[in-house]
C-alpha cells in the first residue's frame, strides 16, 4: 500500500502546473493574467493581497478548467471541471449552458471571463470526482480463473483478450474447462453489405407476408448458411447472435456502437436498458404527439414537460423532481421560484411525501398503480363540468388551429369504428365516401367531413362527443370513447379505488382548469411502471390536452432540442451514417421481439406465444436473459454487457442469474465496465472502460429546457487506464478502444486506416467523436457557424490540456481527425463544453420558440388493433382503468401486508454512486425500509428493528449470489409519517454485492471490499415476476416497462 | 512486594509511552474522539487531576494557613500530591491537544476573554506556588537529608535544598523558621484563590460554554471546587492511612481528615442534587437529555455506582464503621472509594454533555464515523492514560522514597 | 380547496427578486463590496428554506471546494418530518456557520486562533490553532468539527489522490500532510473566503439547485441580502442566545 501511494503521489504525465508557469512566463505569460479582470470588469482580487497572505484562486483560473457533460445520472447535465495539479479537484455547473446557470451565459463570452462563474450542480454531479477516481476502478483486463462469479480473476495482455474473444476455442482449459468457446469470428457469418439488404429486402416481404419461407429459401438457397434458422429467415443472419447490452449509453457513444454492433458486426441487438427507465412515459408521448405523413403516423416527442418557469398549477404523479426525474438540477430553480413567488401551485400524487410533495399546496397519497384511476377522475370532472377547452378540442386541422392561434390541435373530434363492440381504426374519408383514404372523419353539425390533419388553410373542425353511425358502421369520436371509459365509475368510486377524497379530487380539478392554458401534468416512473403504465399515461397526457396547454408559455412544452451531431441535416461536413464503407444495415427479429407484431413474424403460432413480443416497444431489457434462457426466438453466442448491470438493476433480475452462470446458454460472456459490478463479476472478461469525465460523447438533450442545448463530453484528465496499442496507436483503454481492436481483428467494415472512407480513418476515439463536433459546430443551416476560436482561446484550449497524457490527447492527432478549417471552430465549441443557445430564446410572444405543431392524439388507432401477444386481448386505443394483471390478463391478487415500491435518493443514482463518499456514504449511509407509523405499529415493529421481507415470488426472501452463496433480502425499519399505510418503500443504490463491497482475488491476491460499499437492502429480487413467463418481472406491454411497484410483500423480523 | 510495585508501574509507564508514540506520530485519530463528541477520556483524567491537585493543595493550605496543626503531619504529603496530580493533569492537557508541539503558543498568542487561557497561565503559576511552598516547607529536611543521607539520595536533597542550609546555631534556625512558615502563609494565602482559580476556572471552562446546557451552569464551578476538595481529601486520607508513618497522632490526623472528607462529600451532593433537581426542573431538552443519560442511560453506572456508591455512599460507611476500631485501613479505603469514585464523577461532568445533537436532527444530516454522538475510549486513549498515571505514580513514589515529605526534621535528632 | 390537505402556505416573497438574474446580481454586488475596505463589509447569508429542495448539493460542494475529509462538514442539511398522516411536512435546514455577530466559539480559544474578522467572518487560523477542541463545544449551533487526519479511501485498494491536494481555503495551499495543519485542527465554514477574495460566492450560494441561499454585503443597502433580511420572514436559529448570527432564514 505503501508504494501504490508513493506512486499515485508521482506527478501525472503532461505538463505540470509548475512547468506549465515557467514556459508562459517565458512566452510573456498569457493565460495568467486572465483572472484579473472578469466578465465584470475588475474584481476583488486587487484587495485580496491586503487581507490575506492568499495566492490566487487556482480553481478559477481559466487554464485549469476544462467543460464537459456529467453522467452521474442520465440527465447530463453541463458541467465545468476544475483541475488542479494534473488532478480533477472540482465539478461545477457550466454556466454557459441554460440547464445549469438561469439565465446562462451569452456563448461568445470567453472562456477566460467565463471562469469566475459557476453554475448549478447537484450532490451526484459534485461527487463525481469520487466515482472517477475509485480505488476499485479497473485498468487492465480481467480474464476470470475461476468459475464465472466465483470473484477470481487474472489480469491478461488486452491484445490477448482481444485474440481469445475474437478467435474463440478452448478459453478456459486451465481452470479446467474444455467446452469450445464461440469466437466472435464464428459469429459474424455474414460480411457482405449487398447480400445483407438482399436478405432485408425480402425478409420485410416475408413480414408482410408477401413472401413465404419456402420462396425465400429457394431465392437465397447459397446464402442459407449464414442464416440463423433458415426456417425462420427472419431471425436474420448469425450475426445477430452477438448481443450488445447496454445501460447509460449517451448521445455519439451509440452511434458509434451502434456502427460496431448494427452495421460493422451487422447484428439487430444492441439493446439498452430503456425499459428499467422511462420507457412507457417516453413511448406514450412519442404516440400522441406523432404527426400523420403520407398515411403513416411518425417522429412524436419524447418528453414534453411544463414550462416549470411560467406554469402556475401542475399536478405532478410518481416523480421526484427535485430528487430525481429529468432533472433536479434544471427544475428546482424555476419550480422554487414559481412557489415562493406565489406563481406556482402544486398538486403531488405519490404514496410517498417527497421533497417536492412537501413543498405542495396538495399531497395526495395515492395508491399504487392507480394514477390512471385519478387521471380518469379528474378527466370525468373536467367533463362533467365543462372545464375543458372545447374550441382548442373542436380544431381538426392545423388551419383550424391556426385559426384560434393555436400551434396544435387533437383527435378529439376524429370518429372511430367500432368494430364487434371494440374501438379500431379511426373512419378514413375514403370509406366514408368523402375524400381519400389518407383523410380522416370529423361530425359537424349534422355532417361528415373529411379531413386533412395537416391541412393548413381550410379550417375543419368537428364535434367532440359523437356517437353515431355511418353506412352501418358504429362510429364513437375519440373523446367521446375516453368519455365513456371515464364515465363508468362515479368520483366516489373513483377515490375509492385511489385512496384519495373525493373532495381532493374535486379541488384538483378544479385548480388545474382555473388557469387556463398556464397548468400542466406532469408524471414520470412511478405513474407508468406498472402492468397498466400505459393507459396510466394515456390519462395523464389527456389530461393535459383536455386545457390546450400545449406550445403555450406556462403551459406543455417541447425541449429545446439541440443541433444535430450525426451529420444527417444538409450542409454539414460529416454525415456519419454515410461515411461508412462496406456498411452492414442490420435485421430480422431481435432478441426481445420488439418493434415486430407477434403476427408478423414466423413464429407465430396463436396465442399464447412462448414470449411476448413489443411492437410499440424497443430496448425491452428485461427481456434479454430470459429471452436467452429460453432460446426464444433463437440462442445467443456471445454477449458485450456495457454500462449495465441487469443483476442489481433488474426487478427479479437476479432470477436469470442461472442463465449467466450457464455456458450453454450463454457462451461468452464479456463485460465493458469500469469496476467488477453486480453483473461484470459474472463476466468471463472484463475490458476496462473510462468513466464519463475521460471520454467522448455528445451529451444528451435536456429535457426541461425550452432553449437548442447540445453538450460535448470530452476528456478532462487523462484516461485511468492502462495504455494499450492497436493499430499503431496508442491509445487508453476503454470501450472505443475495445471495438476498434475487435473490427480490426476481424476486419470490419466502418473502422481502421479507411473506415471513414478511403484515407480517412477511425482508428482512434476522437477520429469519430471530434467528427461529431464539427457537425455541431456548423450548425443546422446557413450562417449558423461558430466563430473561429482565436489566438487567445486556442492556446487556452492548449494550456487548459497540459495535464492530459498523449494517448487522450494529442494536438496533432486530434487535428488529424478534421479539416484543418474546422479545427478552431471545434476549439470553440469544446473550450464552452458544447453549444448552447441563450435561454431568452425560449419564447415567442406568449408561445413556446420550440412547438410541438402537430396533431395530438387521445386515441392511438394502431395501438388499438394490436393483440397482446401472450393473452391474444386487443389492447386499448385510450385511456382506461386497468387492475394490475400479468402477461394472460390475470388480476394480480393482495398477496402480502405491504405493496413495495422504490424510489432514487437525490444523493445516489442507480449502482454507480456507492463509491460516492461525500455524497450517497456520507449523507446516508444505508437505505431503510421506510413505513408508515400505523403499519410499524401494526406489525409491531420501531425504528431500527432488521426486517426481513418475503413475496410471491421469492416466499423465503432469498438473494442468490451464485456459487452457493446467498443472503437474505434484509433491511432496516424506519418509520415514518410521511407514506401512504399499506405501503413500504425501499429507494435503490444501496445493497450492493460487488462494486466494491466485496473480496475479489486478482491475480491470486486478495483484494478486501470496502464494508461501507455494502449497506442497506437491495429490493430487486423480491418484485413479482409474471407467472407465465419463467423468471420475467411483470411487465407493461405497449411501452414495454419492467413493473417496480406492484410487488405485494410480506415484512416479519428478521 | 514493592519490587513487583515498581515493576508494575514501570511496565504500565513504558507500554503507556508507547502508545503516547503512536499518538504523537498519528494525531487525534488515534481517539475515538469525533467530532460530534470532541472531549473523552483525556479531559476527563485532566479534570480529575486537577481536582485531585487542586484539593490536596487547598487542604495544605488550610494546614499552613490557618495553622491546622492537628493536620500539620499531612501537609507536605497535601502538597506533594498536589504537585503530582497537576503534573499529571497537564500532560493529558498536553496530549489532549490536536497540535501538542504548538503548547507555548497559549503564552504567546493572547485571547483574554478565553476561559481555558486563563487557566493555562493560572496552572503555571499555580505549579511555581506549589514547588516554592514544597520547597519552603521541606527545605530544612533537605538540607539535613544533604547532609546526613549517603550517596544518591543526599545528591538529590543537596541539589533539591538549592544551597540553603538549616543555621547552625538556634537563634539563626529560629529566624530561618520563621521565615519559612511567614512565606509559607503568604504563598498558602495566594495559593487559595488561586487553586480555587484552578479548579473553579477549570470548571469554568465547562459552565461558560452556552454550547453546551448540560455545563452551562453557575453552579458547575462550584461544583468542581469541592468535589476537588473531595478528591483532594480522600487522596491524602489514603495515602497516609495506608503509607503514613505509625506515630502518635496518627489515629487523630486520620479523624480529622476523615471527618473532612465526610464533611465535603456532604456539600458535594447536595450540590449534584440541586444540579439535577434544577436541570431536570428546567427540562431544557439538550440537559435533560444528558441528564436523562447520567441517571438512567449509557452513564448510569458510573452515576450509581461511581458517583453515588464509590464517592458518596461507601466512604460515609467505612468512615462510620471506622470509627468504632478507629481502624485506619478502613479510612484509607474510604479516601481510596472516594478518588476512584470522582473519576466517575468527572466522567459524569464532562461526557453526557455530548449525548445530544446540539441542533435537533444534527445526527443524521451527515454521517460519518466521526460524527457521532457516542464515545467510548479506543485502546491508545486507555493505555496512554494509565501510562501517564503509572507514571506520575511512579514519580512520586520515588519522591515519597528519597524526599523527607513524611517525616519532619526527625533526621536529625 | 380543502383545508385539511392544505399545508404549506403560499405566500408571495416580501420583495421582488429579479429571478433571472439572482446569481450575476449577488456576483457583483460581492464584487462591488470586495472595493470597499474590508471593516466596511459586513457578510451575511439568507437561506430561503421555502426554496431549499433538500439536496445536499452545497453539503457536498463544500465538502469538495473545501476538501473536507471524513469528520468535517461544514454545511449539513438538516431534515425533520413534522405532523402526522396525512398532514406532513419535511423541512431542510441546511446549518452553515452562523458567523455570529457575538461568537461564543471565538470567547474561549486559548490562543486567539479563531476569531471574528471586521466584515463579520469568523475564521480559523490554522498555524496558530492548537486543536484543543474548546471551541467546538461552545459553538451551541454544532458548526466546528475537527481535522482527524483521515482519507475517505483509506482501507481500499489505494488512498487517491484527489484527497491530498490541497485546500484553497483562506486563500492558502493547505496539501494534506500527516500531522500537518488543518489535520488536528480545528474547521468550519469561512463564508469561502478564498472566493470572495477571487470575487467569487461561496460554493454553496453558485451551486444551490433551489437558488435558496443568497449572499452579500449586508452593509449594501442596495444588496439583495439586505432586501431578504428586511423581510417579514426572517428568523435565526437559537436567537435566545444572543449570538446574533449574520445567516438568516426565510420561513
Ligand atoms: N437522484 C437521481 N436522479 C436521477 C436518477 C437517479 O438514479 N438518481 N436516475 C435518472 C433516471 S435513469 C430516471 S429514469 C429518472 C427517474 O425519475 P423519477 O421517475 O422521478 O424517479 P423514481 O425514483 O423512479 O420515482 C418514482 C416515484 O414514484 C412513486 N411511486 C411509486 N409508485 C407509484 C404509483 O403507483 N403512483 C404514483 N403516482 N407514484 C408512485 C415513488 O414513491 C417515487 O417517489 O431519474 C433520473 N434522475
Ligand atoms: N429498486 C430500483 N431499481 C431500479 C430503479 C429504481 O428506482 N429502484 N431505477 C431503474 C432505472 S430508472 C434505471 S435507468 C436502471 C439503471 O440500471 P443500470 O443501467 O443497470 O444502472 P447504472 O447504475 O447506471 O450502471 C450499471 C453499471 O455500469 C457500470 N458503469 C458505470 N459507469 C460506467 C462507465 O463509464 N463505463 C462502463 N463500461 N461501465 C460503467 C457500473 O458497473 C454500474 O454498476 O435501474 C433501474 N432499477
Ligand atoms: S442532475 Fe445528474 S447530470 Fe446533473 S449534475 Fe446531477 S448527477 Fe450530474
Ligand atoms: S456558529 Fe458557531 S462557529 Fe460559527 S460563529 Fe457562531 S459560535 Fe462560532
Ligand atoms: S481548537 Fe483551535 S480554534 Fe478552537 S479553541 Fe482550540 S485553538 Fe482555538
Ligand atoms: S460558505 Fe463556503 S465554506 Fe461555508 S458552507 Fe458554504 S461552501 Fe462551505
Ligand atoms: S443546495 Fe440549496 S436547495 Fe439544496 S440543500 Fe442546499 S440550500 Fe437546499
Ligand atoms: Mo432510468
Amino acid at each position: 500500500m505503501e508504494s501504490k501511494q508513493k506512486d499515485m503521489k508521482s506527478k501525472p504525465k503532461g505538463l505540470t502546473r509548475r512547468d506549465f508557469l515557467k514556459t508562459t512566463a517565458f512566452v510573456g505569460g498569457t493565460g495568467l493574467l486572465a483572472t484579473q479582470t472578469g466578465i465584470f470588469g475588475k474584481i476583488g482580487v486587487a484587495h485580496a493581497a491586503t487581507e490575506t497572505t492568499g495566492e490566487v484562486y487556482e480553481l478559477a483560473k481559466p487554464e485549469n478548467i476544462l467543460y464537459t457533460t456529467c453522467l452521474q445520472c442520465t440527465v447530463a447535465c453541463m458541467v465545468k471541471a476544475k483541475i488542479y495539479d494534473g488532478i480533477l479537484t472540482k465539478i461545477d455547473g457550466n454556466p454557459y449552458s441554460a440547464t445549469n446557470l438561469m439565465p446562462n451565459l451569452p456563448y461568445s463570452l470567453s472562456p477566460v471571463d467565463a471562469a469566475q462563474v459557476d453554475g448549478k450542480a447537484c450532490p451526484k454531479g459534485q461527487a463525481g470526482i469520487q466515482h472517477t477516481y475509485d480505488p476499485y476502478r479497473l485498468r487492465k483486463v480481467l480474464k476470470r480463473a475461476g468459475a464465472r462469479g466465483s470473484g477470481k480473476w487474472k489480469t491478461i495482455p488486452f491484445d490477448q483478450a482481444v485474440d481469445e474473444i475474437v478467435s474463440g476455442g478452448p478459453l478456459f482449459k486451465d481452470i479446467g474447462e474444455e467446452r469450445q468457446v464461440p469466437g466472435l469470428k464464428d459469429i459474424v457469418a455474414l460480411r457482405d453489405a449487398k447480400v445483407y439488404s438482399d436478405l432485408a429486402a425480402d425478409v420485410g416481404e416475408i413480414r408482410k407476408k408477401k413472401l413465404t419461407v419456402k420462396e425465400f429459401q429457394e431465392k437465397h438457397k447459397e446464402h442459407l448458411e449464414v442464416l440463423i434458422d433458415p426456417e425462420h429467415p427472419d431471425f436474420g443472419p448469425k450475426n445477430n447472435q452477438f448481443l450488445f447490452q447496454v445501460g447509460r449509453i449517451h448521445n455519439g457513444r451509440t452511434e458509434f456502437t451502434k456502427r460496431f454492433v448494427n452495421n460493422a458486426m451487422g447484428s439487430i441487438n444492441w439493446i439498452e436498458k430503456t425499459t428499467l427507465c422511462g420507457q412507457t412515459s417516453n413511448k406514450a408521448w412519442v404516440r400522441s404527439t406523432m404527426a400523420y405523413k403520407d398515411g403513416k403516423w411518425s417522429g412524436g416527442v419524447k418528453t414534453p414537460r411544463p414550462d416549470w418557469a411560467n406554469v402556475e398549477f401542475v399536478l405532478v404523479l410518481g416523480t421526484i423532481i427535485f430528487e430525481a426525474n429529468y432533472g433536479p438540477v434544471q427544475e428546482s430553480e424555476p419550480i422554487t421560484d414559481g412557489l415562493v413567488s406565489g406563481r406556482l401551485k402544486l398538486a403531488v400524487a405519490d404514496p410517498r411525501l417527497t421533497k417536492v410533495a412537501s413543498k405542495a399546496w396538495k399531497w395526495l397519497p395515492l395508491k399504487p398503480g392507480t394514477d390512471g384511476a385519478l387521471g380518469l377522475a379528474i378527466i370525468r370532472w373536467i367533463l362533467e363540468n365543462n372545464r375543458f377547452d372545447q374550441r382548442y378540442l373542436e380544431n381538426a386541422n392545423a388551419a383550424a388551429a391556426k385559426a384560434d392561434k393555436e400551434t396544435t390541435w387533437s383527435d378529439a373530434s376524429y370518429l372511430v369504428k367500432i368494430k364487434d363492440g371494440r374501438p379500431g381504426k379511426y373512419l378514413r374519408a375514403d370509406e366514408a365516401g368523402l375524400g381519400s383514404k389518407e383523410q380522416f372523419v370529423v361530425y359537424r353539425s349534422g355532417n361528415f367531413v373529411a379531413v386533412d390533419p395537416n391541412d393548413a388553410e381550410k379550417v375543419a373542425e368537428g364535434d367532440i362527443f359523437v356517437d353515431t353511425v355511418l353506412n352501418g358502421i358504429p362510429l364513437k369520436s375519440a373523446l367521446q370513447l375516453l368519455r365513456e371509459e371515464a364515465y363508468k365509475r362515479s368520483l366516489d368510486e373513483y377515490a375509492d379505488l385511489t385512496g384519495i377524497k373525493t373532495q381532493d379530487i374535486i379541488d384538483v380539478a378544479q385548480e388545474f382548469t382555473a388557469h387556463g392554458k398556464k397548468a400542466a401534468v406532469e408524471f414520470y416512473r412511478g405513474s407508468i411502471k406498472h402492468t397498466n403504465g400505459w393507459y396510466n399515461a394515456q390519462a395523464l397526457i389527456a389530461l393535459n390536452y383536455l386545457i390546450g396547454n400545449p406550445d403555450w408559455k406556462g403551459g406543455l412544452a417541447k425541449p429545446g432540442g439541440g443541433w444535430d451531431y450525426i451529420g444527417s441535416k444538409p450542409n454539414k461536413p460529416y454525415n456519419m451514417g454515410k461515411l461508412h464503407p462496406g456498411k452492414l444495415s442490420a435485421f430480422g427479429v431481435p432478441l426481445t421481439r420488439e418493434g415486430w407484431q407477434y403476427e408478423e413474424s414466423t413464429l407465430f403460432a396463436g396465442y399464447p406465444g412462448k414470449r411476448p413480443w413489443y411492437p410499440f416497444s424497443g430496448n425491452v431489457a428485461q427481456e434479454t436473459w430470459p429471452s436467452i434462457a429460453d432460446g426464444y426466438p433463437y440462442p445467443i453466442k456471445a454477449v458485450l454487457l456495457h454500462s449495465h448491470t441487469p443483476m442489481y438493476s433488474v426487478p427479479g433480475g437476479v432470477h436469470q442469474l442461472r442463465t449467466l452462470l450457464d455456458p450453454n446458454k450463454v457462451p461468452l460472456l464479456i463485460a465493458s465496465d469500469i469496476v467488477i459490478g453486480e453483473t461484470s463479476m459474472y463476466a468471463d472478461y472484463i475490458f476496462p472502460d473510462i468513466t464519463y469525465l475521460e471520454r467522448w460523447s455528445t451529451g444528451q438533450m435536456p429535457n426541461h429546457y425550452r432553449v437548442k442545448t447540445t453538450s460535448v463530453r470530452q476528456p478532462v484528465i487523462p484516461a485511468l487506464t492502462e495504455t494499450v496499442e492497436v493499430d499503431g496507436e496508442k491509445l487508453p483503454l476503454c470501450l472505443e478502444t475495445l471495438m476498434i481492436a475487435i473490427a480490426k481483428k476481424l476486419g470490419l467494415s466502418g473502422f481502421g486506416a479507411n473506415g471513414f472512407g478511403k484515407g480517412i480513418p477511425l482508428k482512434r476515439p476522437e477520429d469519430y467523436y471530434l467528427k461529431l463536433v464539427a457537425n455541431i459546430a456548423y450548425g443546422d443551416k446557413d450562417g449558423d457557424t461558430v466563430p473561429d476560436a482565436d489566438d487567445k482561446e486556442v492556446a487556452l484550449f492548449r494550456d487548459s490540456r497540459r495535464h492530459i497524457s498523449s494517448e487522450t490527447y494529442d494536438e496533432k492527432a486530434w487535428q488529424k481527425a478534421l479539416r484543418p478549417e474546422e479545427w478552431r471552430k471545434v476549439v470553440y465549441v469544446l473550450n464552452r463544453g458544447g453549444r448552447f443557445e441563450s435561454s431568452d430564446k425560449a419564447y415567442v410572444g406568449t408561445q413556446e420558440r420550440y412547438q410541438l405543431g402537430s396533431i395530438l392524439r387521445f386515441y392511438i388507432e394502431e395501438v388499438a388493433t394490436s393483440r397482446h401477444s401472450i393473452s391474444g386481448n386487443y389492447f386499448s386505443g385510450y385511456a382506461v382503468y386497468q387492475e394490475i394483471q400479468d402477461s394472460m390478463g390475470k388480476k394480480i391478487p393482495v398477496e402480502g401486508d405491504l405493496k413495495l415500491i422504490t424510489h432514487k435518493e437525490v444523493f445516489a443514482t442507480q449502482s454507480r454512486t456507492i463509491s460516492n463518499y461525500w455524497s450517497q456514504i456520507g449523507l446516508q449511509s444505508q437505505n431503510y425500509v421506510e413505513m408508515s407509523r400505523q403499519d410499524a405499529q401494526r406489525l409491531g415493529f420501531k425504528n431500527g428493528d432488521l426486517v426481513r421481507i418475503k413475496s410471491h415470488s421469492n416466499p423465503e426472501g432469498v438473494h442468490e449470489l451464485g456459487n452457493g452463496h446467498q443472503r437474505y433480502v434484509e433491511g432496516t425499519v424506519k418509520v415514518m409519517e410521511g407514506i401512504l399505510p399499506g405501503v413500504v418503500a425501499v429507494s435503490t443504490s444501496y445493497g450492493h454485492w460487488a462494486y466494491g463491497s466485496n473480496d475479489v482475488i486478482v491475480d491470486e491476491v486478495t483484494i478486501h471490499g470496502d464494508p461501507r460499499r455494502a449497506t442497506g437492502t437491495h429490493v430487486q429480487p423480491m418484485f413479482r415476476l409474471d407467472d407465465n413467463l419463467r423468471g420475467t418481472p411483470l411487465s407493461e406491454p405497449i411501452g414495454g416497462s419492467v413493473s417496480f411497484y406492484d410487488t405485494w410483500v410480506t415484512v416479519q423480523k428478521a | 512486594m514493592k519490587r513487583l510495585y515498581y515493576l508494575l508501574l514501570f511496565i504500565l509507564t513504558v507500554v503507556g509511552f508507547w502508545a503516547l508514540g503512536v499518538r504523537f506520530s498519528n494525531g487525534m485519530s488515534v481517539t475515538n474522539l469525533t467530532s460530534y463528541f470532541s472531549w473523552g477520556l483525556w479531559v476527563v483524567f485532566y479534570i480529575f487531576f486537577i481536582g485531585l491537585s487542586a484539593g490536596s493543595f487547598l487542604l495544605s493550605t488550610m494546614i499552613y494557613v490557618f495553622k491546622m496543626h492537628a493536620l500539620e503531619k499531612v501537609g507536605r504529603l497535601s502538597l506533594m500530591s498536589a504537585l503530582f496530580a497537576l503534573i499529571a493533569g497537564l500532560s493529558f492537557v498536553l496530549i489532549d491537544l490536536g497540535h501538542p508541539e504548538r503548547f507555548w503558543y497559549t503564552l504567546v498568542h493572547r485571547n483574554m476573554s478565553s476561559v481555558l487561557e486563563w487557566e493555562i497561565h493560572f496552572y503555571l503559576l499555580y505549579i511555581v506556588l506549589v514547588v516554592g511552598e514544597l520547597w519552603l516547607v521541606m527545605r530544612d529536611d533537605l538540607s539535613a537529608l544533604a547532609e546526613s543521607a549517603q550517596g544518591f539520595r543526599s545528591k538529590v536533597a543537596r541539589w533539591l535544598s538549592l544551597g540553603y542550609r538549616v543555621a547552625k546555631e538556634e537563634e539563626g534556625r529560629r529566624k530561618q523558621k520563621g521565615t519559612s512558615e511567614r512565606w509559607v502563609k503568604i504563598l498558602g494565602i495566594i495559593g487559595i484563590p488561586l487553586a480555587l482559580g484552578v479548579h473553579g476556572g477549570t470548571g469554568s471552562i465547562f459552565a461558560v460554554s452556552i454550547g453546551m446546557p448540560y455545563w452551562n451552569s453557575s453552579i458547575v464551578p462550584i461544583i468542581f471546587i469541592v468535589s476537588a476538595l473531595v478528591s483532594g481529601s480522600a487522596l491524602v486520607t489514603f495515602l497516609y492511612a495506608f503509607f503514613g508513618q505509625e506515630e502518635r497522632e496518627k489515629p487523630e490526623i486520620l479523624n480529622s481528615l476523615s471527618s473532612m472528607l465526610v464533611l465535603f462529600i456532604g456539600i458535594d451532593f447536595v450540590l449534584v442534587l440541586a444540579e439535577f433537581l434544577v436541570g431536570l426542573y428546567g427540562a431544557i431538552p439538550a440537559d435533560t437529555e444528558s441528564l436523562k443519560a447520567v441517571i438512567a442511560g449509557q452513564y448510569g453506572i458510573f452515576f450509581w455506582v461511581g458517583q453515588l456508591g464509590l464517592a458518596t455512599v461507601l466512604p460515609i460507611l467505612l468512615i462510620a464503621r471506622s470509627r468504632k476500631g478507629n481502624s485506619a485501613r478502613l479510612k484509607g479505603l474510604a479516601g481510596l472509594s472516594t478518588v476512584l469514585g470522582i473519576i466517575a464523577v468527572r466522567v459524569n461532568l464532562v461526557l453526557p454533555a455530548y449525548v445530544v445533537p446540539k441542533i435537533s436532527g444534527l445526527d443524521k444530516a451527515y454521517v460519518d464515523s466521526r460524527l457521532v454522538y457516542h464515545y467510548a475510549p479506543s485502546a491508545i486513549e486507555i493505555l496512554s492514560s494509565l501510562g501517564i498515571i503509572a507514571l506520575a505514580v511512579l514519580l512520586f513514589s520515588i519522591a515519597w522514597e528519597l524526599l523527607p515529605i513524611i517525616k519532619v526534621s526527625e533526621i536529625k535528632q | 380547496m380543502s383545508k385539511d390537505t392544505q399545508r404549506v402556505k403560499i405566500t408571495p416573497l416580501s420583495v421582488k427578486i429579479p429571478q433571472d438574474q439572482l446569481i450575476l446580481r449577488m456576483q457583483r454586488e460581492l464584487q462591488k463590496a470586495m472595493e470597499k475596505p474590508v471593516a466596511q463589509r459586513r457578510w451575511a447569508m439568507v437561506i430561503d428554506t421555502r426554496k431549499c429542495v433538500g439536496c445536499s448539493s452545497c453539503t457536498v460542494a463544500c465538502k469538495a471546494e473545501n476538501k473536507l475529509p471524513p469528520g468535517v462538514v461544514y454545511r449539513p442539511v438538516i431534515e425533520e418530518e413534522y405532523g402526522t398522516f396525512p398532514h406532513v411536512a419535511r423541512r431542510f435546514l441546511p446549518r452553515p456557520c452562523m458567523h455570529c455577530t457575538n461568537p461564543p466559539c471565538t470567547k474561549v480559544c486559548p490562543v486567539a486562533a479563531t476569531y471574528k474578522r471586521d466584515d463579520g467572518i469568523v475564521v480559523i487560523d490554522y498555524d496558530k490553532c492548537i486543536g484543543c477542541r474548546y471551541c467546538i463545544a461552545a459553538c451551541p449551533y454544532g458548526a466546528r468539527t475537527f481535522d482527524w487526519g483521515e482519507y475517505y479511501t483509506d482501507g481500499t485498494p489505494v488512498r487517491e489522490q484527489y484527497e491530498l491536494e490541497p485546500s484553497f481555503e483562506y486563500g492558502e495551499k493547505w496539501p494534506r500532510q500527516k500531522n500537518r495543519s488543518p489535520i488536528n485542527n480545528t474547521r468550519k465554514c469561512h463564508f469561502c473566503l478564498h472566493r470572495l477574495n477571487a470575487g467569487i460566492l461561496p460554493m454553496c450560494v453558485t451551486t444551490c439547485i433551489g437558488r435558496a441561499t443568497y449572499f452579500g454585503d449586508s452593509s449594501d443597502t442596495q444588496s439583495l441580502v439586505s432586501e431578504l433580511i428586511g423581510s417579514a420572514r426572517v428568523m435565526r436559529l437559537k436567537e435566545e442566545l444572543g449570538t446574533n448570527p449574520n445567516v438568516y432564514y426565510l420561513v
